[in-house]
């Protein structure tokens, strides 16, 4: 294999021919890694290194439990919204009959002369679900 | 795979530093140290991540409380509403029945 090496500017270019073991070991860390043989080659050229803390496994690991963990909390999730969603409309809903059932009895009770029914409790509710 | 002829292009500088150099020797010495850089550039990535589902996880985590809490709360009203319901209804039909009784009674 033909390796090419370009100036970014100007002419000139050197040709190399690449040995058999050196390509594989290009790309075993290509696909390792997932980057492109040629962005190792121009690393190596270019000799511009970073150390490694040596976590990486440790990160990895990590990295797959957290996303595990969100992963199970989002498949409790939305069930979850979707049937607190439901509650909240049927409470809207009964919450309507509930206004009109208490101005009825309000008229009832105001026409034979009985006190109004209070029930605080039962209006929050209403004017919650209402909202 | 790589291509049959992969094509690099430098600095004009790292370029000319390379000319009469042993390219083979070079990639060979080099290629353990593109590895490392590799794995710490892939570490970089994974504590970023790392960080980015901790701060979801953490949100997700109070808003299923939340939800966890309104759902028990909406159940609890829900049953009393019901009995409300129930309650008023009936009493509502009495009412009536002495409204009517009233009616005929006044005329």
């Amino acid at each position: 294999m033909k390796l090419i090496i370009k100036p970014e500017k100007g002419f000139g270019k050197i040709k190399v021919e690449l040995d058999g073991e050196l390509v594989g070991e290009i790309e075993r860390l290509s696909e390792r890694y997932g980057v492109p043989a040629e962005k190792i080659i121009e690393m190596a050229l270019k000799g511009e290194f970073r150390e490694s803390h040596g976590e990486l496994e440790e990160l990895e690991e990590k990295t797959e439990n957290l996303e595990k963990r969100v992963w199970k909390l989002e498949r409790e999730y939305s069930p979850l919204r979707f049937k607190a969603y439901g509650l909240s409309e049927d409470n809207k809903v009964l919450a309507g009959e509930l206004t009109s059932l208490i101005a009825e009895n309000n008229q009832l009770r105001r026409f034979l002369g009985l006190k109004p029914e209070k029930n605080l409790e039962l209006r929050r509710l209403i004017s919650y679900y209402r909202k | 795979m790589i291509k049959t002829k992969p094509e690099v292009v430098l600095s004009r500088e790292k370029f000319n530093a390379l000319k009469g150099r042993d390219i083979n020797a070079l990639l060979r010495e080099n290629l353990p140290k593109v590895e490392e850089t590799l794995m710490a550039e892939r570490e970089e990535f994974l504590r970023e991540k790392i960080a980015k589902l901790e701060e979801k996880l953490h949100k997700m985590e109070g808003e299923i409380e939340e939800l966890r809490e309104f759902y028990e709360k909406a159940t609890k009203d829900r049953k009393f509403m019901m009995t409300e319901r129930e309650r008023l209804k009936q009493e509502n039909a009495e009412l009536r029945v002495e409204v009517e009784k009233n009616k005929v009674h006044k005329s």
